[in-house]
């Protein structure tokens, strides 16, 4: 529970982020409801945040056109307070000042990059969107913007619009490795691993401060899955003849080698790691699947074990334990360690049952707006909010949609479900204040901006708190 | 590895000169050269999967293929499901599995319109036993809809009993297989169910922009499996409470009866989409208890769940032991586990080749059989993608794959034997069912692949038969008219061979049911021992190769026909 006065950092969503985002673009060729952002796992807006917070690290790394230069010591100002805020944790109040800095001097581009960035991270994507657009049509060859925009475009889900971004990032800035590298990166995420080799061997061609041990490790990684064993093993070679101590590349050419039924050399290399690395699980992890499969009980359950007492809730390792038990003839044993798996095994099934059903729903909803089918939309969020109360994301994106189409007192409703659940506090109330004021219920308004400002533990500001 | 048979002292006395003729007489040359006689033997079959811009999921999960002889004239007739369409009213209307009579001169007649077969709903897979012991086999069909019992009338024509049986699931089941699990004489019936779908419910998949693929299944429900005791009068009871099997739901795809341990009782495996896989183990008249974990056969060598589609069982190492292998979505493998005999499995995935040879491709039908008549078990494998946009959301694979044959090299390995298999083997498609079975009598298997969406295969094995053989069909009095689940032993020379009678297996479909056994060079073979389901066994010696030995139980060899000429 949140305690009125004491000061606490704003509560991100335990269960997920808002699933459905209005993504009403001004250039977008769809209509306002077409285009809905989804944001699949609750980790995803920290990916964005950390993909936006790279592309800015990596502005002054990468050619500018436009320096961010500041028009006036007024505008210099108002970008400074709008910084704090959004370091402070408090985009929205950032977003005014900001704006007065835009409106000083429309090409700044630092100003709206701090705007696109306070949009974002306050939840308000389209706009978010249009300051980095804005942004680039001023200074078309700063890699940054690019990658920032399509940071935001993948950690929104919107995966073709991100691969457009930075394809246009390739085409206007080809010199930058960090746009090649992103856009393999968003490849090999999206399960286009064959797509990613082109950029990713164009990152190692360029100068820039991308780690070639990394990329040569990826590349491994992907011939690895396509059971290209030959590339994959000049790649890992490349890559640590770069970086020899890289555990991730001697892991990727272990598992290489144990795919490409070589095990005495997945070993050696599993047992290189091991030395250097004493508590890295995925070795002893690897090392009991493969001393199993070299039929070395003894040695398979030890090397399990530990990767066991290192994560107890490691399932596979577990399991390998308990194969190299039955093997061994402890099958009691064997047989507590199995059903200790079977445990894990059955929880994570229910989690990916689970997330595959939410993401079913919010992608049944999204493609009946696209058809312009509202009410369907609303009723099968409804659905997946009865198949999955927990799930606050289906909430979200529920009042969002109830909230685009006008029917502002059943988002109302929505929303003080979710408080009544203990979801999303404190933004929810902010939400339940906006919404409130759009009813014409000012004393509701208030009590829900008291609630959110206690909650964040910051007084209201005028202007620049809860509007 | 092989391990030898145990060799009695007179037995190896009698028969020592055979082995030493084996070592004089080379086995054939070459490899195995298919050719692809669909077209030009009258099988003309194009699966129709009704694919749509909704991505229902069954639209790329089905057609099975079943090889069996309907009409008991000794030549093995072909029967394809089809799908439907959840869209467009006149296929799905009129689902229709095709069946094709071998008319035993290189030609198949379609005989479907007679036949008066019809899947209700979307259909899916076959298999085929005789349900009620009265010489002429039936045809379970599976759908997405309600499952139908066809009672073979014995003039050409099938009746559906389904209501009647009280065997009509209406759900989604994939495979199914026949067994008698309590060795009543009366073949039982599983049935592998895979998700809870409704079509005017379809779950959306696919990604922010809209762009549809097919679900993993885990968008929907879990079904359990069914297990149906036959009661010998027609009937069927839903026994899977009691059997025990219903305790886990699954998305449940290939099944096979096979008595892994060899007590006599059979045994079930199940091969589950994205979940643990089942190893049924029978303590006896048909109350089974799920072993796969302790045995090592539920999940992959890494100890993550795979996607199981197909499944086979065979023993490939001729310890006596049925061995197992599952196939699975591209960068998995498919699993191969071996027998080990205590009750547990290795997972030789890797050691034994296939791992490698597998990684790059989703499998589906598969089976465990002797391709060139050399005695020991190869594989054969059909492939085929899920997404017919997976350069969209998996380019790592692709919708049309090449189908495999791994030859087993008689020392614990398989070799990519492709390239030898011919064009036939050249050409990609969405493969799903693989039966086999030797369609033309000449001695060797051959394969029916049955494609999504396309054109079946009927590929005629041009080779196998250069080696000798011995093709044996059993038929119970007591046991099951079938000989479902009877294992047979054939020495030969040094080489002892073990086969099990399986009435459904692969992928939503079954081989033919009579045992085959490559000879390699031998020209007869010492021992045939039949060991019946319910405990009997009676034992021949001294048979010719290139025959098709019919045995009746307790008649003793009832019929002796040579190969036909041909192919």
């Amino acid at each position: 529970m949140e305690t009125a006065g004491r000061k606490t950092p704003r509560e991100p969503l335990r269960t997920a982020p808002p699933m459905i985002l209005m993504c009403c673009r001004p250039n977008a060729s769809v209509l306002c409801f077409g285009v809905i952002a989804l944001l699949a796992v609750s980790a995803l807006p920290e990916v964005a945040v950390a993909a936006i917070q790279t592309a800015d690290a990596n502005t002054g790394a990468e050619p500018t056109t436009g320096p961010a230069t500041l028009s006036n010591d007024s505008g210099a100002l108002q970008i400074e307070r709008g910084r704090v805020l959004i370091e402070a944790g408090e985009p929205l109040r950032a977003i005014p000042y900001l704006q007065t800095a835009v409106n000083l001097d429309g090409g700044d581009i630092e100003a709206r990059r701090l705007l696109g960035l306070a949009y974002f991270r306050d939840g308000q994507l389209n706009q978010a969107i249009e300051q980095y657009e804005v942004a680039i049509g001023i200074a078309p060859t700063d890699a940054g913007l690019y990658l920032a925009l399509a940071g935001i475009f993948s950690a929104s889900g919107l995966t073709a619009e991100a691969e457009t971004t930075l394809l246009g990032a390739v085409d206007a800035v080809p010199g930058s490795q960090r746009v090649h590298y992103e856009l393999g990166d968003l490849y090999t995420r999206t399960g286009r691993m064959a797509h990613a080799i082109e950029p990713f061997r164009t990152v190692t061609g360029l100068n820039g401060e991308v780690p070639l041990d990394v990329v040569y490790q990826r590349l491994g990684n992907i011939h690895t899955v396509l059971a290209g064993f030959d590339e994959a093993l000049e790649m890992y070679r490349r890559s640590l003849e770069i970086n020899p101590d890289s555990i991730p590349t001697r892991l990727g050419l272990a598992h290489m080698y144990s795919r490409s039924n070589r095990p005495r050399e997945a070993m050696a290399e599993l047992r290189a790691i091991e030395q250097r690395q004493p508590n890295v699980i995925a070795v002893h992890y690897r090392l009991a699947e493969l001393l199993l499969r070299e039929e070395r009980f003894v040695d398979a359950e030890r090397a399990a074990s530990r990767a066991v007492e290192l994560d107890p809730n490691h399932m596979q390792s577990r399991y390998l334990r308990g194969m190299a038990l039955a093997r061994m003839g402890q099958h009691d044993e064997a047989g507590a360690e199995l059903e200790r798996y079977r445990r894990l095994e059955t929880a994570a099934q229910a989690r990916d049952r689970r997330a595959a059903e939410v993401a079913s729903f919010n992608g049944g909803a999204v493609q009946k707006l696209r058809e312009g089918r509202t009410g369907e939309a609303i009723e099968l969020l409804r659905r997946g909010i009865l198949a999955q109360p927990a799930v606050a994301s289906l909430r979200l994106s529920l009042v969002l949609v109830l909230t685009q189409t006008n029917r502002l007192q059943e988002a109302a409703e929505a929303l003080e479900a979710m408080i009544d659940l203990g979801m999303g506090v404190p933004d929810t109330h902010r939400r339940l204040a906006l919404l409130h004021d759009r009813l014409g219920n000012p004393e509701t308004a208030e009590r829900h901006r008291q609630a959110y400002a206690e909650a964040t533990a910051v007084a209201p500001d005028s202007g620049a708190s809860v509007q | 590895m092989r391990r030898e048979p145990g060799c009695r002292s007179l037995t190896c006395a009698v028969f020592g000169f055979v082995s030493i003729a084996a070592l004089l007489v080379q086995p054939a040359a070459g490899g195995q050269r298919f050719t692809d006689i669909a077209e030009s033997s009258g099988i003309v079959f194009e699966h129709r999967n009704g694919a749509s811009p909704e991505k229902f999921l069954p639209e790329t999960m089905s057609a099975g293929a079943l090889i069996f002889d309907y009409d008991n004239d000794g030549w093995q007739d072909v029967l394809f499901t089809q799908g439907g369409s959840f869209m467009d009213t006149t296929p799905a209307a009129n689902p229709r599995p095709s069946l094709y009579r071998n008319l035993g001169d290189g030609s198949f007649e379609n005989t479907t319109e007679k036949s008066g077969l019809r899947h209700s709903g979307y259909g899916m897979g076959a298999c085929s036993a005789d349900v009620d012991n009265d010489g002429w086999p039936d045809i379970y069909l599976t759908s997405v809809g309600e499952n139908r019992l066809f009672r073979n009338s014995g003039r050409g024509s099938f009746i559906d009993v389904t209501v009647m049986a009280g065997a009509g699931f209406d759900g989604w089941s994939a495979s199914c297989a026949f067994g008698d699990i309590d060795n009543d004489g009366n073949v039982d019936l599983y049935v592998s169910n895979y998700v809870d779908f409704d079509a005017s419910d379809n779950r959306f998949c696919g990604d922010n922009e809209g762009v549809r693929r097919y679900c993993h299944p885990n968008a929907f429900d879990a079904l359990p499996d069914i297990l149906y005791r036959n009661n010998g009068d027609g009937t069927f009871d839903d026994f899977s409470r009691d059997a025990g099997i219903a305790t886990a739901s699954a998305y449940g795809l290939g099944v096979v009866f096979t008595d892994y341990d060899n007590d006599g009782w059979i045994d079930i495996y199940v091969a589950n989409d994205s979940m643990t896989n089942f190893l049924f183990h029978n303590q006896g008249h048909g109350i089974f208890t799920d072993i796969a974990l302790l045995a090592g056969v539920s999940v992959g060598g890494d100890g993550l769940p795979q996607a199981g589609m197909g499944t086979d069982s065979g023993d490939i190492d001729g310890d006596g032991m049925p061995d197992l292998i599952v196939t699975n979505l591209d960068r998995e493998t498919h699993s191969v586990y071996r027998n080990l005999g205590d009750g547990l499995f290795s997972d030789i995935t890797f050691p034994s080749g296939v791992g490698r040879a597998t990684l790059p491709f989703v499998g589906f039908g598969v089976s465990f059989l002797d391709l060139d008549n050399d005695g020991d078990l190869d594989i054969a494998i059909a492939n085929g993608g899920i997404f017919d946009n997976a350069d969209r959301f998996r380019d790592t694979t692709t919708y049309r794959q090449p189908n495999l044959i791994l030859r087993n090299d008689d020392d614990g390995k398989f070799e990519d034997a492709v390239e030898e298999a011919g064009a036939a083997f050249d050409i990609r498609k969405v493969s799903r069912g693989l039966a086999a079975g030797d369609i033309d009598n000449d001695g060797d298997l051959d394969l029916v692949v049955s494609n999504n969406g396309e054109r079946a295969d009927v590929l005629r094995n041009d080779r196998g038969h250069q080696n000798n053989s011995l093709v044996v069909r059993v038929v119970g009095t007591t046991s099951n008219a079938s000989g479902i689940g009877t294992r047979l032993v054939l020495r030969v020379g040094d080489r002892t061979m073990y086969r099990e009678i399986k009435g459904g297996s692969g992928y939503l479909g079954q081989n033919d049911l009579r045992a085959h056994f490559g000879m390699s060079a031998f020209g007869r073979a010492e021992l045939l021992e039949i060991h019946w389901p319910g405990g009997t066994t009676e034992a021949f010696d001294d048979l010719p190769s290139n025959r098709v030995l019919t045995f009746v139980q307790g008649r003793g060899m009832t019929d002796s026909q040579p190969y036909a000429s041909g192919n």
